[in-house]
């Protein structure tokens, strides 16, 4: 036994709860909630945060099980009704020139563009969190360089750098391929923000504990660094869901996005044309588009307010 | 030039005279921080000299208070013993080793047996941690153990510092200031550390519970042995605490002594000065009290004055000495040694007077 | 010194009027988590030339007292009570009104001077602008003398020159030398200091102190002193009123309280202070737990689950105020057990753990557990102080 388990035995004798002591816990204390709970319950509270949470979920619900009672697929081409309204022959948001139905369609385009935000999320935040975490931490000649080079990929205007590149690479023009290219471009802005952060966090007594007791860097950075800057990481990434669906959607429309699949921005390129004539095939996947977009939106707002309530506390 | 020479003869400041080596030896340490200057290129226009020659030694088993005020250096002289701040120069032997130049890896294994409490007891744990993590986390760096037998040793921790080991899920924002010093203070001992530098533990408690921090930083140190750096600015507490004490002023150690002798035969104008001005919870002695006012407030660390740093604001400067005294003060930096008051203290003018 | 015309009101100690007679004062807040109580029920009065003390750790209430005084609190606070200044009622004043009495009836210095100086106006402006706002007849000339004269009296050094400074060329301790300059500036009746040396060294404390005395025989103002420094309080007030829970536990002359206190939390806090001049290394006896949540408190003693003295009927109600010397209020059913000579470690262990006496006396209610004592409550996070 180690010294201290020695000096421990004599201090305190091994205790156990009962039903007394809870009584007397619950008259003369209030516990405290931990923040993952008060976060979570101010977030349940935000109507607007909760209804578009609730929209989207039922979105993506739809958009996965909808083979299930809808007689049409994405790529059925039915002779019979090409070009047809709403409510004709069973094609709830009407079809386009080929007889291919539009909701099935859309609800592919849903498909295609949550797996987009996925990739490109996921890769955007790997980058950006090492970004990030480098230039905040070693500081010095590491986080000038890495900051230029942001600088440097932010001076030109996004999406012309988007398109120069999905324009030389060609075999790139898949849902995946597209979702990298966005990835990889899409971090600049959260290696920003994780970088201030941590030259903030960076000089709290908890990280010179850390650092007292022997922690090496990656274990400072991974343990007690991002979980303390979850809230900015999750904040981002809802908005950069949102910021991504729109991109895409605004590539594949000026004709460099995604082109062997379905998507919601090729929905909306290639029903621009008709928007007159067949408005259905226009308004439609643009309405959902910015459906999507809005409640990414109002999730992010929401769990951003969730984090940081306004300050009410009362000092004796 | 560096104003500390301990004077190793005389047991007035409580060395050991019995053949026991100190556990840590601090020799002329300094630590200064560069002011940069603005424009493109910062260049260092000046410097924060916030420990300027500090020497002193630890033995096993003792406390040893370092007291001052604001600016005096103190903090920053554990984090540099620590070697949380590289010093800019001297030596720290702890164990036989010299810590100043060691790196990172190399400083790791000896981080076992040297160990800091912090003050603020609401930012020095992780908020995303719960505790079980934060008093675990020095066992798991340094492989000491897993599983099961973590387990046992971190209940075992958290029951030495006298709280419920059933909380251990908890997150430090559920418990009171003193309850995380003492989860603080779990996870400094989790690696039994033979020394532990405290930087103001209970300045940031209520005073009920500050008592408690203290009964139990008292019991630990009967039950394991360890060694205590006490940083403070409350002399009272101080006083409760420590073997010996060590007083500074803006960067230099003035006066050096065993606690007893420290309250009995201050030498230093500095000392009594600040013996004579720390209020008691005693009305009748309160009002009975004579007080040492000093005049105005401690010089920049950037510029301190020439020869004695005091001398600004020294009482015995101003009401006692000569002009010819007064000149030595101007151009002589006072050594830290005993001029005949039983312990060291840096006044060329060193007189023991009784203040309390 | 020069001349101003003289505040018109009548000399404050005519009549057996108290100059400030607060009553009953409570002070609600709404947070997340319900209302908090952070004032239940203060009374106090102060007669000219009296010095009160008002001591407590965080959480007590003890600020909130005086912010509610002087009609600082926010919108969202609910105040009720009275508070009588000259016999005046100043709960429920607008905001005009009360800013005539601020500063000229009842002045206040807080803990941080830079609450009451502007960082962009220099501090003589500041001073002559305060006695100008109060005294509509004071030329701009004399009132800059004024200032002056007031900066030297708190000695700062060179203060015709320094008076055209800005606050931040002033050091912390000059700073708040500064402010007492202010509070002084109209003659108060009434100065409150709320933690006016808390931020402060200690020996930068001594001279504020000595500062404020001189502020207060200047003006002849009745002070109240808000702190959680035992020992200041004993150095500079006549009577203390001992905080806990948001409300006043033991009152009484400043002799009286400390040496024979009849409220074990008095007694409990001064047995927990380490000693200065103590060479003995007693043992500091702390009172261990926390205290309690000012949302839904309970009935019965706030300080119960605390108390060496604890008993079943402690809980039934909070206890009054009842006088047990001339003068001495304590808020105990049970203080005739503190008369006489008593020492805090009677009553309070003087040991290291954190365990409350609550769980220690429901564990010794169970037998069947060896020596097994009681598992620990969740308690509240400390407000900081």
């Amino acid at each position: 036994m180690t010294t201290v388990e020695k000096a421990a035995d004599k201090v305190a004798p091994p205790q156990t709860a009962d039903p007394l002591h809870e009584q007397v816990e619950r008259e003369f204390t209030v516990k405290a909630r931990s923040q993952r709970e008060q976060v979570f319950r101010r977030f349940v509270r935000n109507k607007q945060a909760m209804g578009g949470l609730i929209l989207f979920l039922a979105i993506l619900a739809i958009c996965w099980i909808y083979p299930y009672f809808y007689q049409f697929g994405f790529n059925d081409l039915d002779a019979t009704s090409r070009s047809v309204g709403p409510g004709t022959n069973g094609h709830v948001l009407g079809t386009e020139g080929l007889g291919r139905d539009l909701f099935a369609n859309i609800m592919r385009g849903v498909q295609r563009s949550t797996l987009i935000i996925l990739i490109a999320v996921a890769l955007s935040l790997t980058i950006g969190l090492l970004v990030g975490l480098l230039a905040g931490y070693y500081g010095g000649w590491v986080d000038n360089v890495l900051m230029r080079l942001v600088d440097l990929i932010l001076t030109v205007p996004g999406l012309v750098v988007l398109i120069v590149v999905a324009s030389n690479f060609p075999n790139l023009r898949s849902a995946t391929g597209i979702a990298l290219i966005l990835g990889l471009f899409g971090w600049l802005d959260l290696s920003r923000i994780l970088r201030s952060q941590i030259l903030g966090l960076r000089e709290r007594e908890f990280i010179e504990a850390a650092h007292a007791l022997g922690a090496s860097d990656t274990r400072i950075m991974f343990k007690h660094l991002v979980p303390n800057m979850l809230g900015s990481i999750i904040v981002w990434g809802t908005l950069a869901a949102a910021t991504i669906v729109l991109a895409e959607a605004t590539l594949t429309y000026l004709g460099f996005g995604v082109a062997n699949d379905t998507s919601l921005g090729k929905l909306v390129s290639d029903g621009v044309s008709a928007a007159s004539t067949r408005p259905w095939l226009f308004y439609y996947p643009g309405l959902m588009l910015v459906i999507i977009a809005l409640c990414i939106n109002l999730i992010g707002d929401g769990i951003r307010d969730a984090f940081d309530p306004s300050n009410k506390r009362v000092r004796a | 030039m560096t104003a500390t020479d301990v004077e190793r003869e005389g047991a007035g400041d409580g060395q050991r005279a019995d053949g026991v080596e100190p556990i840590l030896v601090v020799r002329d340490l300094i630590k200064h921080f560069p002011i940069k200057g603005g424009g493109l290129i910062r260049r260092t226009i000046g410097q924060v000299k916030a420990v300027d020659g500090v020497s002193l030694d630890l033995y096993p088993g003792e406390i040893l208070g370092l007291v001052g005020e604001s600016g005096c250096g103190k903090s920053t002289t554990g984090r540099a013993i620590m070697h949380l701040q590289p010093a800019t120069s001297g030596s720290v032997v702890f164990q036989g080793r010299e810590l100043t130049k060691l790196s990172r890896g190399k400083m790791r294994p000896l981080r076992r047996d040297i160990q800091i409490v912090f003050q603020d007891p609401y930012a020095s744990l992780n908020p995303r941690l719960p505790v079980y993590d934060i008093v675990a986390e020095p066992l798991i760096i340094h492989k000491l153990a897993r599983g099961e037998e973590l387990r046992t040793r971190v209940r075992a921790l958290l029951e030495l510092v006298g709280l419920n080991p059933e909380h251990a899920n908890r997150f430090p924002n559920e418990f009171s200031g003193g309850q995380r010093q003492r989860i603080g203070i779990a996870r400094a001992l989790a690696l039994e550390p033979k020394v532990l530098v405290l930087d103001e533990p209970v300045s940031a408690l209520d005073v009920s519970i500050q008592a408690g921090v203290i009964n139990l930083l008292e019991d630990l140190r009967e039950r394991l042995g360890l060694a205590y750096l006490f940083i403070a600015h409350d002399l009272s507490v101080v006083r409760h605490i420590s073997d010996r004490i060590a007083v500074m002023y803006l960067g230099w150690i003035i006066e050096i002594a065993t606690t007893d002798e420290l309250f009995a035969r201050p030498s230093h104008p500095y000392t009594q000065a600040l013996l004579s001005a720390i209020p008691i919870p005693d009305p009748r002695r309160e009002r009975a009290r004579q007080r040492i006012i000093i005049t105005g407030d401690v010089p920049s660390p950037a510029n301190p004055p020439s020869g004695c740093r005091f001398r600004t604001r020294c009482q015995k400067f101003r009401d006692v000495l000569s002009e010819s005294q007064q000149q030595k003060c101007i151009d002589e930096i006072p050594l830290l040694e005993d001029r005949g008051t039983g312990h060291p203290a840096a006044c060329h003018y060193a007189e023991a007077l009784k203040i309390l | 010194m020069t001349t101003l015309t003289k505040p018109s009101a009548e000399s404050a100690s005519s009549g057996s009027g108290a100059l400030l007679e607060v009553t009953d004062l409570s002070v609600q807040f709404p947070t997340e988590d319900g209302l908090v109580h952070a004032v239940r029920g203060v009374s106090y009065s102060l007669r000219a030339g009296d010095v009160l003390g008002i001591v407590g750790e965080s959480g007590s209430g003890k600020s909130v007292t005086s912010l509610a005084i002087m009609g600082l609190l926010p919108a969202s606070a609910k105040v009720t009570g009275s508070v009588k200044f000259r016999g005046r009622e100043l709960l429920g004043l607008g905001d005009k009104e009360f800013s005539r009495i601020r500063g000229k009836g009842i002045a206040m210095v807080f803990q941080d001077p830079m609450t009451s100086l502007d960082p962009v106006y220099r501090v003589g402006y500041q001073i002559s602008e305060t006695v100008r706002r109060h005294d509509k007849n004071a030329s701009a000339k004399a009132a800059r003398a004024r200032a002056a004269d007031l900066l030297e009296l708190v000695g700062i050094p060179n203060a015709k020159d320094r008076a055209d400074n800005y606050p931040h060329e002033f050091s912390g301790g000059m700073r708040q030398r500064v402010v007492i300059a202010i509070a002084m500036a109209n003659q108060p009746d009434v100065i409150i200091a709320d933690e006016p040396t808390t931020a402060l060294d200690v020996t930068v404390q001594a001279q504020i102190l000595e500062v404020l005395n001189t502020a207060m025989q200047e003006t002849g103002a009745a002070t109240v002193l808000i702190t959680h420094d035992l020992g200041v309080v004993a150095g500079m007030a006549d009577r203390v009123l001992v905080m806990y829970a948001g409300r006043a536990v033991e009152k009484g002359p400043v002799d009286g309280v400390y040496y024979t206190p009849r409220m074990p939390y008095t007694l409990g806090l001064l047995g927990s202070l380490p000693r200065l001049d103590d060479a003995e290394k007693t043992k500091l006896t702390p009172i261990k737990g926390s205290p309690p949540s000012m949302v839904n408190p309970p009935p019965g003693c706030p300080f119960g689950p605390r108390c060496p003295l604890h008993i079943d009927k402690c809980d039934e109600r909070e206890p009054d105020l009842v006088e047990v010397e001339p003068g001495h209020e304590a808020a105990c059913i049970r203080n005739e057990k503190l008369e006489g000579d008593v020492e805090a470690a009677d009553f309070f262990e003087a040991d290291a753990t954190d365990l409350t006496l609550a769980e220690a006396v429901v564990a010794d209610a169970l037998p069947s557990m060896d020596g097994a004592s009681a598992v620990q409550p969740a308690t509240t996070p400390d407000e900081r102080a």
